[in-house]
């Protein structure tokens, strides 16, 4: 085995293993919490700064090597090598076909050219149908409120 | 492909700009525009500073690009999320302002958005560069990526279709379940600031599932090329039908394509053919081709063409090129720093913003004065009429005004969705409820009907319903048939004025509890169930007690020593105990008496005893030779009560550990009531009085739970406001067991 692969397969198993354990972090805080909530503490957080700082401190030491490999990895020009090369998968390959045939063509045909002068004439009509029927607003509501399901809060 | 066309390939292969780079390792211009386009998106910097997200007048746009409107920086609306709020509430408002835009974005952009201008599209193309094995695309990614089609059905449609439309119940699914943007933007971004700190305790099982999807998503991606995008995102998936015939995107020139495939081979995307669905229109395949066939372009405008090889473009035309783009970049640049300044300077939303924070000001001065009256008032009652001084006024008047636990909520007064108003004030002898919701926030909804069987089952109570936004046409036609008749619903002004006055944050649904004297007692942005709802009222109703009892009944802890904290952080030994005669200061006598006398770590503790709660009393002079963790906490601060287990199972463990936890609020009875059923019999429970004279001497901030530990000297050795674990107290006893 080169060097290079050691170094590469290093780092993956490094990335592998951050991930792994923030992951685990993640679930023995909210399990633990579980547990303490199921035991009628209603008011237990699963979640605290000083948890999850807790949790996070052990894992920093890996967090900064895996980036300090990915740092000198790039100085180095250490990659795969096999990612840049053309895909030889066979299966892959059989549907390819005459691309020039399928490809977007540089000119449009007519049709396309309909259709896209139609969607845009859709896409207003829609914006301005939106803006009176209130949606504008609707928007700017949930835009303007931090929205706890996307967080991840809710 | 022939031999021939093979070896054309290869020899230009070597001269492609893409080649050149790379050896320089420049980032390309494709790379400039995508962190061009991020900050862009996220131009209010100030966020990230402040923790709180831009609430202007822009977020009724969307960004072409997968951006969380929750992230801090975000200056616009996700267009996804939006998309699933606008499906949710289609019963009622149909979803054609979101349609138009993204059919918009898309008629003109196509997937070019996917390649040039998202940020999780740049995020991940980063991850990929960590130098690791690559898994590269084959007929079983190319299966893999028709999954986004299922995402985008069953979560961006289906499920907010069939909840919102269906049962009334908001559910973004994709937001909710599975966007890694909005937990590393939004989550990440706003947690990581200590403004938001109390945001922590909403964090359940949500966010845990969005946590490892994020962390299984980020690690796909170091391995495998734009694993999100190619498999999950379903934004790509709906600029992808427009792809075909989109304004801007990559194009080839039949007459000069030969069919050789490289292009599609040395994709990293599971493209089938150049410009399809599956094309990001990144551009690589311009260097590829060896016969000058490919193009970026804008309607007839050529954005990147083949520029070495037989048929690259001729050098004036690549010159004029390379001119509109410098001039292109100059005006751009323009709009970023104008973008910035706007939005972090000068945006109206700032100048609102400070407005309602100098009204909030007038108004916690208005009632300090009220609340001086008030006290005056009360103290001359207590004097004539025992009975009467018990009225809430006299105790929390002497409090901070403000919203945290332990402060004096400002008084306010608001116009009710069914007319007549509300006024604070007039529902002091009650407890309150203010509860913060919208009509778009799925876990306030969730809770209201649990509002309402508490107010059904405690009439006394007050419950508030405050809509978070402007707009009482909205909310009342949404309410109308809900059936929560016994609350008051109210909305905040455009300003939200209300919020701002009462610090709440933009996180809904927000709660804050008030006993009745007014004293917020809870406040927090986290959903409540119905027993915790119950909980929080009876609380605030002993907590009334608490204070009365401890006001009246002179429950108050005798020795509480009333020094000022600046006396006590500066004072020598001698000065400390002059300043408080009942703190005798035995540390002249100590090995250690050369120390300043303070609370800071390496000072000497000033001397102070208290009565316990369970009978005697502690002095601290008496416990020196052995470590002394002083904790203070409440019985309405949920991280105190949940580490005070700690420090019992600290206590059996190291029996020589002296834990002493005071109530930082006086009330003896309440204290005792909260501990009975507790089993935390190994520690020592006291209350401070209501002067809060220890804390003061101690210099222990309001935010609870505060620990001070104390080596056998007296000497401190840790003194914050956080709330510790056992192994976190297990440590800091070992240490200053060794710092002597």
């Amino acid at each position: 085995m080169t060097r290079k692969k050691t170094f590469l397969i290093v780092q993956s198993l490094l990335c592998a293993l951050v991930a792994g354990l923030l992951a685990a972090s993640a679930l023995c805080l909210y399990f633990d919490g579980a547990a303490k909530q199921a035991e009628g503490d209603l008011f237990y957080y699963m979640y605290t700064r000083e948890r999850v700082g807790a949790k996070l401190l052990p894992i920093l030491p890996l967090l900064f090597c895996a980036f300090g490999m990915t740092v000198s990895g790039l100085i180095l020009g250490v990659k795969d090598e096999n990612a840049d090369k053309p895909v030889r998968d066979e299966k892959l390959l059989r549907d390819l076909g005459s691309i020039q045939a399928k490809a977007v063509h540089q000119v449009a045909t007519q049709s396309e050219l309909y259709l896209r002068v139609t969607v845009i004439a859709l896409a207003v009509g829609l914006i301005v149908a939106g803006i009176l029927n209130g949606g504008l607003e609707d928007v700017l509501a949930k835009g303007a409120t931090i929205c706890t399901e996307c967080v991840g809060l809710g | 492909m022939d031999n021939t066309m093979k070896n054309e390939n290869k020899a230009l292969e070597k001269k492609t700009p893409e080649n050149k780079r790379k050896k320089m390792q420049r980032p390309g211009t494709r790379r400039l525009v995508q962190l061009y386009a991020a900050l862009l998106y996220n131009a209010n910097l100030k966020g990230f500073i402040d923790g709180h997200i831009y609430t202007g007048n822009l977020k009724a746009t969307c960004v072409p690009g997968f951006n969380c409107y929750s992230c801090p920086g975000a200056v616009a609306s996700c267009p996804l999320g939006s998309l699933q709020n606008a499906l949710n509430a289609a019963g009622h408002t149909a979803p054609w302002y979101v349609l138009g835009i993204l059919a918009l974005f898309g008629v003109i952009l196509g997937r070019t958005i996917c390649g040039w201008i998202c940020p999780l599209g740049l995020i991940q193309e980063l991850l990929h560069k960590i130098p690791t094995p690559k898994i590269r695309k084959s007929h079983i990614t190319r299966k893999l990526s028709y999954l986004k089609y299922v995402f985008l059905a069953v979560f961006v449609i289906a499920i907010p279709l069939i909840y919102g439309v269906g049962q009334g119940i908001i559910l973004p699914g994709f937001c909710k379940f599975i966007c890694p943007a909005g937990t590393f933007e939004g989550a990440v971004g706003l947690l990581q600031n200590p403004v938001n700190a109390t945001s922590f305790y909403q964090l359940g099982a949500v966010f845990t599932n969005k946590w490892v999807i994020m962390l299984v998503i980020g690690l796909a991606c170091i391995f495998c090329y734009r694993s999100f995008c190619r498999f999950i995102c379903p934004l790509g998936a709906i600029y992808g039908f427009f792809n075909r015939f989109a304004l801007t995107g990559v194009k080839v020139n039949p007459d000069r394509c030969n069919s050789c495939g490289l292009c599609v081979m040395k994709c990293q995307m599971d493209i089938k053919h150049v410009g399809d669905h599956e094309c990001i229109s990144c551009g690589k395949c311009i260097d590829t081709c060896a016969r000058g066939a490919i193009s970026l372009k804008c309607g007839k405008i050529t954005l990147k063409g083949p520029e070495i090889g037989k048929n690259a473009d001729p050098e004036p035309v690549i010159q004029k090129r390379k001119k509109i783009g410098r001039i292109a970049w100059g005006i751009a640049i323009a709009v970023l720093v104008f973008a910035v300044c706007w939005f972090n300077f000068i945006e109206p939303a700032i100048e609102k913003a400070n407005e309602p924070a100098a009204a909030a000001a007038v108004t916690e001065q208005a009632t300090v004065e009220t609340g001086s009256a008030e006290t005056k008032a009360g103290s001359e009652t207590k004097e004539s009429a025992p009975e009467e001084a018990q009225k809430p006024q006299a105790v929390a008047a002497d409090l901070p005004v403000g919203s945290a636990v332990g402060n004096l909520l400002p008084d306010f007064s608001t116009d009710l969705l069914s007319g007549g108003d509300f006024k604070l004030s007039d529902h002091r002898g009650h407890v309150v409820i203010i509860n913060f919701w919208g009509t778009t926030c799925a876990p306030c909804i969730a809770e209201l009907p649990d509002y309402e069987k508490l107010k059904v089952a405690y009439p006394d109570v007050e419950i508030l319903a405050i809509h978070a936004k402007a707009g009482a046409k909205k909310a009342k036609a949404f309410l109308e048939d809900k059936g929560w008749d016994h609350l008051d619903f109210a909305t905040d002004s455009k300003e939200k004025e209300i919020m701002k006055l009462l610090n709440v944050s933009e996180a809904l649904p927000s709660t804050i509890v008030l006993n009745p004297q007014g004293v917020v007692t809870y406040h927090a942005q986290a959903p409540l169930s119905y027993e915790k709802l119950e909980a929080l009222y009876k609380a605030a109703l002993t907590d009334d007690q608490g204070r009365v009892n401890g006001a009246v009944a002179e429950a108050a802890p005798e020795a509480a020593v009333e020094a000022a904290p600046e006396a006590a952080a500066e004072a020598t030994p001698e000065a400390a105990a002059e300043a408080a005669p009942e703190a005798a200061v035995k540390a002249a006598a100590e090995p250690a008496a050369n120390l300043p006398v303070g609370s800071a770590e390496g000072n000497l503790l000033p001397d102070f005893s208290t009565d316990l709660l369970n009978g005697g009393d502690f002095k601290l002079s008496d416990h020196r030779g052995h470590v002394v963790i002083l904790n203070f906490w409440g019985t309405t601060c949920a991280p105190c009560i949940a580490e005070l287990p700690d420090y019992e199972k600290l206590k059996v463990a190291y029996p020589d550990v002296e834990i002493l936890a005071i109530h930082a609020k006086a009330g003896a009875k309440k204290a005792k009531e909260f501990l009975e059923d507790k089993g935390w019999d190994h520690l020592d429970f006291a209350t401070d009085s209501k002067e809060k004279g220890i804390m003061k001497l101690l210099n222990v901030s309001e935010a609870l739970p505060s620990t001070i530990v104390l080596n056998p000297k007296g000497v401190v050795t840790y003194h914050a406001q956080a709330p510790l674990s056992y192994e976190k107290l297990e440590a800091l006893y070992k240490a200053a067991l060794a710092d002597q």
